[in-house]
């Protein structure tokens, strides 16, 4: 790999990191609307987030072409800095620099994937079991005449005091 | 992410999840409770904190996982204001319709009916007089009919008295206020502030998981105002204040002042005060009639009042009266008239024992003491009812000295006549029309009246379920709004997972990078 390349890996590498502080910010965000439930505004970033994940897929989809790697085999940035490392000490240190700022990303984004998919787990079981519960108490409640108060009553049919005449 | 922190995480959602599912349970198991206003979990982020840095020195703040921050209730204080004030004015109206109504039922059958009904027979009487005045069994049956007359007044007026009474009492017993629907409503309104303010000082001393309470207050703000109108304030403790009559009633936990009913006069039978509890109270409005236009209270006072508008009890009291008045008057005027040219004469026995005629001198009615004859007291006079040959038939002319200068037999009828164009004469006092013209006009103004009441009940009672209907939809209990608002969680959550796979993806590449 030359020093072009090498400079031109670096320029990919930097957007990928923008891009994935923007995923972070995202998820954060993500996490704040499931946790207040508002599920429309769940949508709407949602597409923002997979606008995102494209946008990295085809920039990870360049930096494999310009690193020439055999396909599903990515470079590492450990791999990269040891090829900086042959042609160029400052450009080698920015490539270090840029890796602990994944590391951090990687510990920042994943512990947001976790609560995100905790969240999304407590909501599903939530609104399955919430499901069950309607469907249960619509059998017994009948018709329901949306002022709160039932229209039509049971307790005649099924009791079983006969009247006398 | 450690596995320590994450469990915490899946610990305290599920905690939550369990909460949420109470108050959803909760809500579905009210769903027909009145009163009841759904409740909702709010969720927030618990803060969490790790004391420890990144190779980087950044510290990392940690989402402890979720909690519950309130239990919110769709509590719309303005839909509910907004109730209570349509409520007030649909009692008040429904309480004047059922006064109205009896009323209407009681002018229906005693007015037009058998009032009527005697006055014609009473007309017929004196008709059939006048062709054989001297005629024993037609005389009875005149007094007989003007004694008809005499109880079909005393009926409406006993019937009107039992309807005053069932409303404001009876004012010859002052004590019977108490038992009244006015006195009944009273206590009603005092229990119900008692109970707001008990309910006022609970929520003080409850800061936390108000909804309950707050649903029960607005269940006994709804009943009040069926009972009284009146202003609710709310504090910022979350109690209330209410205003009746523009007096605190109410303030927060403590019932600051009560109403009391005592005897008023004729023309306004009931007075309702707000007064405090101090000794000796400290009267704040001395009769609220004026100052409340809702609830059943303003409706049964306005009813027996004769100074409230439109038809009132007391109005139809005092035209029956001005008719009993009007017709028992004129008719004794008849029977015992003498204006100097003429008199009316009566059947007496001269010295032989023969029939001939005497100067009538009785009244065909009893005058009371004080001259006023009314409904209540109009009774045919016995001295006559037991001797019919006391009914004035003839008429004969007086001279100077004011004896009778023509002997007319004792069959003439000249004074009857009069009495028979009493059918077809107009009455100043009655507004210029014939006493049955009155009376039926009485009957007719009531039924209208009533008609036009039964309509604004009508229309208010749309009102007051528009009123519900739109505060129900945004706070009641809805298993359609449930289930479409879940269909839609759960759809939401379905995409959310699918994009938390794919974006799990690219943190794998990340992680690749990174090494």
């Amino acid at each position: 790999m030359d020093l072009g390349k090498l400079r031109g890996l670096k320029k990919l590498i930097d957007e990928e990191v923008q891009l994935y502080s923007k995923l972070k910010s995202l998820f954060q965000e993500k996490r704040k609307i499931l946790i207040s439930n508002k599920v429309d505004d769940l949508l709407i970033v949602d597409e923002k987030i997979l606008n995102i994940v494209d946008s990295i897929k085809s920039s990870v989809n360049l930096r494999e072409r310009i690193s020439e790697q055999p396909e599903n085999k990515q470079l590492t940035l450990s791999q990269i800095i040891a090829e900086a490392e042959k042609y160029d000490k400052d450009l080698a240190h920015e490539f270090s620099l840029a890796q602990q700022e994944v590391h951090t990303l990687i510990k920042e984004i994943a512990h947001e994937e976790m609560v995100i998919k905790e969240l999304l787990r407590h909501g599903m079981n939530l609104v399955n079991k919430t499901l069950n519960m309607i469907s249960n108490a619509a059998a017994i409640a009948g018709e329901y005449n949306s002022a709160g108060k039932n229209t039509h009553s049971e307790i005649d049919r099924i009791s079983s005091v006969i009247e006398e005449v | 992410m450690s596995i320590l922190g994450g469990m915490n995480i899946a610990k305290t959602a599920l905690n939550v999840n369990q909460f949420a599912l109470n108050v959803v349970s909760n809500n579905i198991a009210n769903m027909n409770t009145e009163g009841y206003l759904k409740q909702r979990v709010e969720l927030a982020e618990l803060q969490g904190y790790t004391p420890y840095s990144t190779f980087t020195g950044l510290k990392i703040y940690r989402g402890g996982g979720v909690g519950i921050s309130d239990i919110s209730q769709y509590n719309n204080q303005i839909g509910l204001d907004n109730i209570n004030g349509q409520n007030s004015t649909l009692s008040s109206l429904s309480s004047e319709l059922e006064g109205l109504n009896g009323l209407a039922d009681i002018l229906n059958e005693l007015g037009d009916g058998a009032l009527s009904a005697a006055l014609t027979d009473f007309y017929a009487a004196a008709q059939y007089l006048t062709q054989n005045p001297s005629d024993s069994v037609l005389r009875i049956n005149y007094v007989n009919a003007a004694e008809t007359v005499a109880e079909a007044f005393n009926k409406i007026s006993s019937a009107l008295d039992d309807t005053r009474s069932d409303l404001v009492g009876n004012l010859d017993y002052p004590d019977s206020i108490n038992h009244s629907q006015a006195g009944l409503l009273v206590t009603e309104i005092n229990d119900t502030l008692k109970q707001i303010a008990a309910v006022n000082d609970t929520i003080l001393r409850s800061p936390n998981g108000t909804n309950e309470l707050i649903n029960q207050r607005n269940q006994l703000l709804q009943d009040l105002s069926s009972l009284v109108d009146f202003d609710v304030k709310t504090n910022s403790n979350g109690t209330i204040n209410i205003q009746i009559a523009g007096v605190d009633v109410v303030k927060g936990s403590e019932q600051a002042c009560q109403l009391t009913i005592s005897a008023g006069d004729d023309a306004n039978p009931a007075k309702v005060a707000i007064q405090t509890f101090d000794d000796p109270p400290k009267v704040k409005v001395a009769d609220i009639r004026e100052h409340i236009d809702g609830g059943q209270l303003s409706g049964v006072l306005n009813a027996a009042s004769s100074t409230a508008e439109g038809i009132t009890f007391q109005k139809v009291y005092d035209q029956i009266n001005l008719l009993a008045k009007t017709f028992a008057k004129s008719v004794n005027d008849i029977q015992m008239h003498n204006d100097g040219n003429t008199a009316a004469m009566a059947i007496g026995l001269d010295a032989n024992g023969n029939e001939i005629l005497i100067p009538s001198t009785e009244p065909l009615f009893v005058i009371p003491a004080d001259g006023n004859i009314n409904a209540a007291n109009i009774k045919i006079n016995q001295t006559i009812y037991d001797n019919p040959n006391l009914v004035a038939a003839a008429r004969v002319e007086l001279d100077a000295a004011g004896n009778p200068v023509d002997n007319k037999a004792i069959g003439d009828s000249d004074n009857l006549k009069e009495i028979l164009n009493l059918q077809d004469k107009n009455f100043g006092e009655l507004g210029g029309v014939t006493i049955a013209t009155a009376l039926n006009n009485l009957v007719t103004k009531v039924g209208l009246e009533a008609n036009d009441l039964k309509a604004r009940v009508d229309a208010q009672t749309s009102i007051v379920d528009q009123a519900t209907t739109n505060y129900a939809a945004i706070g009641g209990v809805n298993l359609d709004e449930e289930l479409i608002d879940m269909i839609k969680y759960q759809r939401a959550y379905e995409a959310a997972s699918r994009v938390v796979t794919a974006c799990n993806e690219m943190l794998q590449v990340l992680v690749t990078l990174g090494q």
